[in-house]
């Protein structure tokens, strides 16, 4: 048996830490440089894991937290960020579904009175005669409920709008009010 | 031979019991060491492996549901960070390799002239093996994984890790032998 073949062989399952086959032995039992080559890698192996210490650096003290704050931010974006549409896409919606709220609230609210229209006091009609806006009309006050709903949402939506234009960037609501209008 | 499993009872923590940001901090204690280490023996500048090592446990967290305990989880990291530090040269190298520069501190002359202590001789002898050589050999007997775990992170067959660990061997005792001389 040629001595690189059996090399070859030994290195190969150095690490196995598994008994050689007895082909091998009988070689290693006749083989002088054989068993030295093995006893030789052996120990590098050894060495090499024992100086691996002397190799070690350690992430900064720090370290950990910043970690965390990226996982913890990236964990808020990637629920908060939806695929597919901008902020203000979602921003439009919330505010539809706001106006829909606000109007159903009102609504309700109306309702009762509505029961009542007919036994209103007259300074409310006197009032509401010498006014310039479009609810200037009598018949106005026994609108058919859809025109009635129709300001209420109007009003909603200016409420709105007065609010956003408070808080939000400059701009943003213009082109909607100026559809709507 | 069941090496994952010596690794997994090493490991007392598993990703199996973490469910938030704050219990996946007790995993980044855990092993941020020993990425952090990893990518400085490659190589890796001192801010390259911290930014490479906090890439890691994002994307481990993100994927822990895809986590599975076939091996350990610092073979799982080791895996993530190897490909991630990859990718991360390959954008700005153009190349698949890791960094040329890994290996090459032995060519800086400061280096040279400073007398390092006899413990860190042969890793500092290994660093003149080819990168790929070093890096089997430091998974090897610096992180102290299986060949299965090596071949896993290093996404090779486990007859190529042998392969390697044979030529890296006899290379660095060809090294040493010369050096001796
Ligand atoms: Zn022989």
């Amino acid at each position: 048996m040629k001595c690189w073949i059996v090399r070859y062989g030994l290195s190969f399952h150095l690490e196995d830490r598994r008994e050689e086959p007895a082909w091998v032995e009988s070689h290693l039992r006749h083989c002088q440089p054989c068993r030295e080559y093995l006893q030789s890698q052996r120990q590098l192996g050894a060495h090499l894991r024992a100086q691996a210490a002397s190799q070690r650096e350690t992430a900064p003290a720090y370290f950990k937290a910043r970690v965390l704050h990226a996982v913890s931010t990236q964990e808020h974006r990637s629920t908060r960020q939806l695929p597919g549409h901008s902020w203000s896409y979602y921003l439009s919606i919330s505010t539809a579904a706001a106006c829909v709220v606000v109007a159903g609230c009102l609504l309700l609210w109306q309702l009762p009175n509505r029961a009542q229209a007919p036994q209103l006091p007259p300074l409310n009609a006197a009032w509401l005669a010498q006014g310039t806006n479009r609810l200037v009309t009598i018949a106005n006050l026994e609108a058919p409920l859809e025109r009635e709903m129709q300001f209420v949402v109007d009003d909603a939506k200016t409420a709105l709008y007065a609010v956003a234009d408070g808080v939000l960037p400059a701009g943003i609501w213009s082109a909607a009010r100026q559809t709507d209008r | 031979m069941m090496p994952a499993e010596k690794s997994i009872a090493m490991e007392p923590l598993q990703p199996a019991v973490v469910v938030g940001v704050e219990s996946f901090g007790a995993l980044v204690e855990q092993h941020q060491d020993r990425i952090y280490n990893f990518l400085r023996r490659m190589g890796l500048s001192e801010p390259d492996a911290e930014d490479i090592t906090q890439d890691t446990f994002v994307k481990a967290f993100r994927a822990l549901d895809r986590f599975q305990p076939v091996y350990s989880f610092s073979t799982w990291l080791f895996t993530i960070a190897r490909r991630t530090a990859a990718n991360h040269f390959r954008d700005r190298h153009a190349t698949e390799e890791l960094p040329e520069e890994i290996g090459g501190e032995h060519d800086d002359p400061s280096q040279a002239l400073v007398k390092q202590d006899e413990s860190q001789r042969l890793w500092r002898e290994a660093k003149k093996l080819k990168p790929r050589l070093y890096e089997v050999l430091w998974l090897q007997y610096g992180e102290g994984l299986s060949i299965d775990e090596t071949a896993r992170v290093l996404n090779r067959s486990p007859l190529y890790v042998r392969v390697s660990l044979h030529r890296a061997r006899n290379q660095l005792a060809k090294i040493l032998r010369r050096n001796s001389l």
